[in-house]
């Protein structure tokens, strides 16, 4: 079987898929730039998602010397940091007398909860170690070894910027698929953190408390893919979401170009020949000045890839042939070049967001024997 | 002759477990509209009414089994509407709000019941399809398989 893969069929296609949903998203940025195909430069960044329990939404307080106050949270899903922090402010001053304010410190990013100080006896604590604290601590970022006190505002000590984020796919029937890809922009390392957790979950029913299928993906910083050849899972399954939990991302939110979860396709018979010719494209233009500086004007870099399939079988070809009439030289589509590794540091590496360069050319060596020619560029 | 028919009795506890399944594949991709089934009650068991659930499908040990609970029928006929005498075969039929499924998986679906008793003596039992089955692709019955024979079901549903 070739090691070249054809990311032919996305499951989550905004023309196929049932309903789609996403934990949170920036107005500038919407989860829509995902599905883009056309450009993986224009990008999903997730706002902020929280999710509190009920019974885990407590933190206990003080602004009376020995007097504490427990600001209650409701429990629930907070798609953006500033409805989740607009819920503490409103918990605070609903049990206590001062006017709290708490935000995302605009240059480390960390949780800030400020008080006034004008209410019962002028003072301020943040009792972490309470036991009714825990939980919201461990959320927000805050060290529950020592209680916060002596000040008016305190900082948390660990960078958080939600609990997790998550799309989510209900692909209407069940489906079983065989390959994942996601990127950024090309030329700059994915905004994601090499301690970020993601998984790929899979289940009967939009319920995530025990999916059937979890899968942590392996960090890369260029792409993150996972390909099976028999199906991510024994069975169907309906509902499909990617986790990532990051968050202690500096950047103060996670980003993706593009992804891909459906099937692959991979001539049996044919294959491509060696060498397997690239070519480096780097848009740059140098100008010389009389005196012999160069001055450039620095664009991004691509790749070129040519392909010289040999024994393809009738089935093979008229498969491509189908890829093509899908895709033509205008849609992007993810390709393996080596899904085995055999060539490269990691199956990762070859996974690129291509488009067909030019038409492929084809010709018939022998009956049931074709030989096809084909170039891809891969996409910005 | 006699009208005879086989069934698989139920007792306490058993309406509200999975033991009883039925698997089915679908040949295409269907929407469920409703499905038809028949129950012998056997003397006058007490239940309060009665479900069909339909589970998604695990392979454990070689064998398809139910995992996880995916639709409950809208509607759950009570035993003052299947049966008020003691003793009979009644035809009953759930309804669904038209969830879909895919063609080759296999679903199970399982009747499920309420404040339900059940005896050697006085129980509700699932008809068998034996000795004709609705559908009897890869199932070759003779007179000592009523063990193997499905449990009694037709659907109404369209092909997506």
């Amino acid at each position: 079987m070739s090691c070249t893969r054809f990311f032919h069929q996305s499951f989550i296609d905004t023309d196929l898929v049932s309903s789609s949903f996403v934990s949170s998203q920036q107005a500038a940025f919407p989860v829509s730039n995902i599905y883009n195909q056309q450009r993986r430069s224009k990008v999903w960044r997730s706002q902020g998602f929280w999710e509190v329990l009920s019974g885990a939404n407590t933190i206990v307080f003080q602004e009376t010397t020995g007097v504490d106050l427990t600001a209650t949270i409701p429990a629930g899903e907070y798609t953006s940091s500033t409805s989740f922090f607009a819920a503490l402010k409103t918990a605070f001053e609903a049990v206590g007398a001062s006017t709290y304010t708490v935000v995302s410190d605009t240059s480390t990013k960390k949780v800030k909860v400020t008080c006034n100080g004008v209410g019962g006896g002028g003072i301020f604590q943040l009792r972490w170690s309470h036991a009714a604290s825990a939980s919201i601590a461990a959320i927000l970022g805050y060290d529950t070894s020592t209680d916060d006190t002596g000040a008016l505002a305190y900082l948390s000590d660990v960078l958080k910027i939600h609990t997790s984020e998550w799309l989510m796919w209900d692909l209407g029937l069940s489906g079983n698929p065989r390959a994942l890809a996601l990127i950024g922009p090309r030329n700059t390392p994915l905004k994601i953190s090499p301690s970020a957790i993601i998984r790929i979950l899979g289940n009967e029913t939009n319920n995530w408390t025990a999916p059937s299928y979890e899968q942590t993906l392996t960090y890369n910083d260029a792409i993150l893919q996972q390909m099976k050849e028999a199906g991510f899972h024994t069975e169907s399954l309906r509902y499909w979401r990617l986790q990532i939990i990051d968050a202690s991302n500096p950047l103060g939110f996670v980003e993706f170009g593009s992804v891909y979860l459906g099937e692959y396709y991979s001539p049996t018979r044919g294959s491509p020949q060696f060498p397997f010719q690239s070519e480096y494209i780097d848009r740059s233009t140098t100008v010389f000045s009389e005196g012999g500086q160069t001055f450039s004007d620095i664009l991004p870099k691509s790749e070129r890839f040519s392909l010289e399939w040999f024994g393809l079988t009738v089935t093979e070809k008229e498969e491509i042939d189908e890829i093509f009439t899908k895709f033509g030289v205008s849609i992007p589509m993810f390709m393996s070049f080596d899904s085995e590794a055999n060539f490269s540091s990691s199956v990762n590496y070859f996974v690129r967001y291509v488009k067909f360069d030019k038409e492929p050319v084809v010709s018939l060596t022998s009956p049931n024997n074709y030989t096809m020619r084909m170039e891809f560029r891969e996409e910005l | 002759m006699a009208w005879e028919v086989w069934g698989n009795p139920y007792l306490t506890g058993e309406l509200s477990n999975t033991t009883r399944h039925q698997p089915v594949i679908f040949h295409d991709d269907i929407v469920l509209r409703a499905c038809r089934t028949w129950v012998v009650i056997y003397n006058n068991p007490v239940f309060t009414n009665l479900q069909m659930k339909i589970y998604s499908s695990e392979l454990v040990g070689g064998s398809q089994v139910p995992k996880k609970l995916l639709h409950t029928s809208s509607n759950s006929p009570t035993k003052a509407e299947i049966i008020t005498l003691s003793n009979g075969v009644k035809e009953i039929y759930f309804d669904f709000d038209f969830p879909v499924f895919s063609a080759n998986d296999t679903y199970h679906f399982v009747l499920s019941g309420t404040g339900y008793t059940g005896t050697t003596d006085s129980h509700i039992a699932w008809q068998k399809a034996f000795p004709d089955p609705v559908n009897r692709t890869g199932l070759t019955l003779s007179a000592n398989d009523i063990g193997i024979a499905p449990f009694q079901l037709y659907f109404i549903g369209s092909e997506l």
